[in-house]
């Protein structure tokens, strides 16, 4: 026990990212839980909300209010309900981190988990509380807390201290949300707050690691040194897995073929290669956000069993020589792809060239090589070998085969005379749950547990005793 | 060997008791086979058996290891926090925890006001900022790369409490924090100067910021110099005003101000100021207003009430904003910083501007890090008993910051050259290496040539022209183009009067006597001259030398002699590095036949065949030791000669190959056609050029032989 260093003190990690939670117990090699981050909720008609708590008047007022916007669902229509109810909420909660009940009348009841979300249920919204890594809306975040500590892991948060994975550009605000959430609501006795990217380079046994993690909401690449994170040469850009799903559901729309996704599909019967689908329909009416979703499964399912890399430079004759793959649609249309299969990843090195109808923001993305480059290229001169020897693979959207074999051809394509090692664990779970995983190991070693913000010191300063702690 | 009995009779004890077994082998039984009883005998079997291990059984009488759930408290907290872990029962509960031991700090040298003051005093540092950079190297424990990429001046609220924190000052709760420049890219903060500069009586100079959103803060100055005064920092005004992603220029201004009641009214200069500042600020919010009641009990800061209270408690409830920026805005901090000077003096505000939120370079931190602790060694170590450490120490401490950033600057062309630059650099590398090599094939060639030529030379009647001809090649001739004189043929101890042909070879008897002398000294003749006398020898023998050099000219280069050599080596006009070889004394008594020098056994036959030739019989008929001298010579001669004949016809034949290449190469040729003779060829290089004298000297060769076989 003592060989290696650890000290079991029956640690919560959680990892909360865009696409997925990751939630256990640390000195453990595998979360106990995964599950997706998005939350569904459906909003509560304002009658049935009355009865509940129609002592507060002001709940009703605001029930009001929320039931106009919500008349389209649109989801562009929830941002404005989340600063209004900001507003209101700020003025007696102080920070507004202790999230307010009346959220919970305009939201209605809740919806985490895979089973819960995946389920149709007419007006059920779907957003992920997680934007560009940081934590856009708490009412959601705070939901998946309850569901990933109380219904997931069945744990009492007051026995356990609690550590939880940032991204590295973090703000300071959200931090002590964070803590004020841990500690304020759930009553842990201890809690810390360690950067994803130096767990994952912790995951990865290294110390110094050029931390590459491409998800599903965005990339980054974030220079680790001992594990501090080197602030200056964080690279990131929205280019993740999910512009690569809206990128092949355009590619299927460009080809007249339509997504239908799973749970609109009633019947289906098998068809020929290339042929229109002959498929009976539900008559489901869902929100747009759902039916994304829906949509958007179906693209990941296609993405993860047919996508793959080219190994070296694209180049459309060796591409065409490849074999193809067939994959079936649920609606029964299938098809077999040849060059669709390799142009979707491509984008992550080519986005110039191979991302069709950019946005603007989008234009200006530039090659996940390039990426990896810039962000070395700002560190110190002497430190730069150490991080192209120790570059560290991580990410969801990293999987596609041939991925690190292309990155690391690329790589050592741009003129510079280092060498580059490229460290991407073959364990599909230790590429997924890179940061999860190196806070397990963290929080799992005896010299570790000096570390802690406990409820002690949170008392005497406030959440903002977390800036201080956790660098 | 000793054995404990013998230990014991020497100490007079009784013999041991212990009954000495011997194994006693038995003895096979009479009329059973010695196979037979190997197979039934009790002896011990030849084949070693292994016993398969199974999977061993739970022993279930042995009690399992009692582990308990147990709290525990770790000594490196401040803090009494009771965590939780599985001890084995049997361990003490109030052992210390185990991996307190493993709470290391380093150690920083530690300085104060005073010592800035009387020693560390730097144009471009303010105590203040050395400060800081302190705290930073003790929270990063001297992670440079970490430091620099954290540094930045003046610190931003965040690490101004982290130091704090850092520092061991008792913090209350903090006022409210609403900044927003961790939110955007780190890379994108850039930090335009807006340098603010106010004069005493004047109280416009903030307002003259852009009028976009304003955060100031007010502290006191030596928040980070003293503890005291850092205590009275912590009820930190700050209202921050957060830019829309359109407005992105923030201005800060941190009026530092002591908090004297003296300077009271200086205290109000800033704070005064607050009002103009802001509106454009509130006008610009777009996010909601998160007051938290801390910046209320923050600004009614005892100090600040007696002059200033209503301005400034009035706008942070009003201005300040609280929310998380969207990422996409980039926010650039532009924070002028106003100081007032720490005195608590009634003279009003000294300003000191500063640019906004520094970085500083490593080079130039590091600098500054170790000049400090290379002054306080030599002052803190003046005593001269701590010389030695001290040395130690500031060896350890040096730093050349130019130096560094000179390989940092070379270190980045290195690596950023591109595949071509590389691909031409080792192409190059490999060309010199060549060149290289090529040069010292031809110096050993060279100094063969030499050492050939060199041999002749000495015994050779053309004595200067061959002396200049050494001299010309060692002072042009490449590294290593030594020459090496072999003087072997005279080392017979001439001593007495030397033969008949006292012309051609004038022995004076100064240089007898000096030959005598190195005979001697090799003990291998039976005069008996004086050691005395050889030392006094020299410069008798000089002179000596030089009337008989006037006779013969190649005569004063034969030293035979070690004393002699030593003496007018400079004047013998061998150049300078030219080794005279040493005469091989045998020791002993010898046979006169043992002087002579043995030709090399695969020359043997080419050198009796050229003595064939010259009508000579392989041994002398007379063996004195005059023609025993004389027939050494020539036989070394002989194989010179030889040499230098393979030497000749292998040029001639490189020469041929590079003129036929150069020929077929450029069809009429470079050079013009030379004549392939020895004498007259001229050549590219000097390669050649060292061939053609050799070979120009060559022509002499036969005739000396053939001279000195006239002589015999």
């Amino acid at each position: 026990m003592g060989t290696y260093g650890g000290d079991e003190v029956a640690a919560l990690v959680l990892s909360v990212g865009h696409t997925w939670t990751q939630a256990g117990y640390a000195g453990e090699d595998t979360p106990k839980s995964i599950f997706p981050t998005s939350v569904g909720w459906v909003d509560t008609p304002p009658e049935a909300d009355k009865g509940d708590d129609a002592d507060n008047s002001e709940d009703t007022q605001m029930q009001d209010v929320s039931q106009q916007q919500g008349a389209n669902n649109d989801s562009n229509n929830i941002h404005k309900k989340d600063a209004d109810g900001g507003d209101v909420a700020a003025q007696p909660m102080g920070a507004g981190a202790v999230p307010s009940k009346k959220k919970k009348t305009l939201r209605g009841k809740y919806y985490v988990g895979d089973g819960e979300i995946s389920c149709w249920k007419p007006d059920m919204e779907i957003k992920s509380p997680i934007k560009d890594g940081l934590v856009e809306d708490w009412d959601a975040l705070e939901q998946i807390w309850d569901h990933a500590f109380l219904k997931r892991l069945r744990c009492d948060p007051t026995e356990h201290p609690l550590i939880i994975t940032e991204s590295a550009w973090n703000t300071r605000e959200i931090r002590e949300k964070l803590t004020e959430l841990a500690f304020e609501k759930y009553n842990f006795p201890a809690f810390f707050v360690a950067k994803d990217a130096v767990m994952t380079a912790f995951a990865a046994g290294r110390p110094h690691a050029l931390v590459v993690d491409s998800g599903g909401d965005m990339t980054s690449v974030v220079p680790v040194y001992d594990g501090y994170v080197l602030r200056k040469g964080i690279m990131r850009q929205s280019l993740g897995g999910d512009v690569l799903s809206e990128q092949a559901l355009q590619q299927f729309q460009s080809n007249n073929v339509d997504v239908v996704p799973q749970y609109l599909v009633a019947k289906k019967s098998p068809v020929e290669v290339g042929q229109k689908p002959i498929v009976t329909l539900r008559d489901r009416a869902a929100t747009a956000s759902f039916h994304k979703m829906m949509q958007m499964r179906v693209i990941h399912d296609y993405k993860e069993s047919v996508c793959q890399v080219s190994e070296s430079t694209y180049n459309e004759q060796n591409i065409n020589a490849r074999p193809q793959k067939p994959y079936e649609l649920p609606d029964g249309y299938n098809n077999n792809f040849g060059t669709d299969r390799f142009k979707i990843p491509e984008i992550m090195f080519n986005p110039k060239e191979f991302l069709k109808n950019p946005t603007s923001e989008q234009e200006n993305f530039v090659g996940l090589p390039k990426l990896i480059f810039n962000s070395a290229q700002s560190c110190d001169v002497d430190f730069r070998p150490t991080l192209f020897s120790n570059v560290v693979l991580t990410g969801g959207n990293t999987l596609f085969p041939g991925f690190a074999d292309r990155l690391h051809w690329e790589l050592n394509s741009i003129p510079h005379s280092y060498k580059v090692k490229l460290h991407a664990p073959g364990n599909t779970v230790e590429r997924k749950c890179g940061s999860w995983l190196g806070g397990s190991i963290m929080a799992s070693l005896g010299t570790f547990h000096q570390l802690w913000i406990s409820r002690k010191e949170y008392d005497e300063t406030g959440p903002s005793i977390v800036n201080k702690k956790c660098v | 060997m000793a054995t404990g009995n013998d230990v014991r009779e020497i100490f007079q004890l009784k013999p041991s008791e212990q009954v000495r077994r011997v194994h006693k082998p038995e003895k096979k039984p009479e009329g059973i086979s010695r196979e037979l009883y190997g197979l039934i005998g009790n002896n011990v079997s030849t084949v070693a058996f292994n016993n398969p291990l199974y999977k061993p059984k739970l022993n279930v009488s042995k009690k399992a290891v009692n582990w308990t759930w147990r709290p525990f408290v770790n000594p490196s907290r401040d803090d009494d926090l009771v965590l939780h872990h599985w001890e084995k029962t049997r361990t003490d509960p109030n052992e210390e925890y185990r991996f307190y031991k493993f709470n290391k700090a380093i150690n920083l040298i530690e300085f104060s006001a005073e010592d800035y003051k009387a020693h560390l005093q730097d144009s471009d540092w303010t105590l203040e900022e050395t400060n800081y950079l302190w705290d930073l190297c003790r929270r990063f424990d001297l992670r440079w790369t970490v430091i620099q990429d954290r540094y930045e001046w003046p610190p931003q609220e965040q690490d101004r409490m982290a130091l704090q924190f850092y520092n061991g000052n008792n913090l209350t709760r903090p006022s409210i924090t609403n900044k927003t420049e961790e939110a955007s890219e780190p890379a994108t903060a850039i930090q335009p100067s807006s340098t603010v500069t106010v004069q005493p009586s004047s109280t416009t100079a903030p307002s003259g910021t852009d009028g976009a959103a304003m955060d100031i803060i007010t502290e006191t100055s030596s928040s980070l110099a003293t503890p005291s005064l850092a205590t009275q920092d912590t009820p930190t005004q700050e209202i921050t005003g957060n830019a829309d992603s359109s407005a992105t220029t923030m201005g800060s201004v941190v009026a530092a101000t002591e908090m004297a009641a003296t300077e009271a009214a200086a205290a109000k200069v800033p704070a005064a100021e607050v009002p103009a500042a802001e509106i454009p600020t509130a006008a610009a919010t777009t996010t909601s207003a998160v007051a938290a009641p801390e910046v209320t009990s923050a600004v009614t800061a005892p100090e600040v009430t007696t002059e200033a209270p209503v301005p400034s408690t009035s706008l942070p409830t009003s201005v300040s904003t609280s929310a998380p920026t969207s990422s996409s805005a980039t926010t650039v901090t532009a924070a002028a910083s106003i100081t007032t000077a720490e005195k608590a003096t009634t003279t009003p505000m000294e300003i000191v501007s500063f640019t906004p939120a520094k970085t500083r370079s490593m080079e130039v931190l590091k600098n500054r890090y170790y000049t400090i602790n290379r002054i306080l060694t030599k002052v803190r170590l003046s005593d001269a008993s701590q010389a030695v450490e001290r040395a130690q120490l500031l060896s350890s401490l040096s730093y050349d910051k130019n130096r560094e950033m000179e390989r940092k600057k070379n270190l980045e062309i290195l690596n950023t050259r591109t595949p071509e630059q590389i691909e031409e650099e080792e192409a190059l590398y490999l060309e010199a290496r060549r060149i290289d090599q090529n040069e010292k094939k031809i110096a050993r060639e060279r100094e063969n040539l030499l050492r050939l030529l060199s041999t002749r030379d000495i015994y050779g009647p053309g004595g200067p022209a061959s002396a200049g001809l050494a001299g010309q090649v060692a002072g042009g001739g490449g590294p290593g183009s030594g020459i090496i004189i072999s003087n072997n043929s005279i080392t017979i101890p001439s001593s007495g009067p030397s033969g008949d042909n006292g012309a051609s070879r004038p022995m004076s008897p100064s240089v007898g006597k000096n030959a005598s002398g190195a005979a001697m000294a090799g003990g291998t003749s039976a005069q008996t001259g004086p050691v005395k006398k050889r030392k006094k020898a020299p410069k008798g023998s000089v002179q000596a030398e030089e009337t008989a050099s006037n006779q013969t000219k190649g005569s004063h280069n034969r030293r035979p002699s070690n004393a002699s050599s030593v003496n007018d080596g400079p004047s013998n006009g061998l150049p300078p590095g030219v080794q005279v070889k040493k005469e091989k004394l045998t020791p002993g008594a010898y046979l006169r036949s043992q002087k002579m020098t043995p030709v090399v056994s695969t020359k043997l036959q080419r050198v009796h065949a050229t003595l064939s030739h010259l009508g000579l019989p392989l041994k002398p008929s007379m063996p004195t030791a005059t023609v025993m001298s004389k027939w050494d010579q020539l036989s070394s001669n002989i194989v010179t000669l030889l040499d230098i004949k393979k030497q000749v016809d292998k040029l001639e034949s490189d020469l041929k190959v590079v003129k036929m290449r150069r020929g077929s190469a450029s069809g009429v040729g470079l050079f013009p056609a030379s004549g392939g003779g020895s004498g007259g060829a001229s050549s590219a290089d000097g390669n050649y050029g060292v061939k053609r004298e050799g070979t120009a000297d060559d022509s002499g060769v036969p005739g000396q032989v053939k001279k000195k076989k006239k002589k015999e």
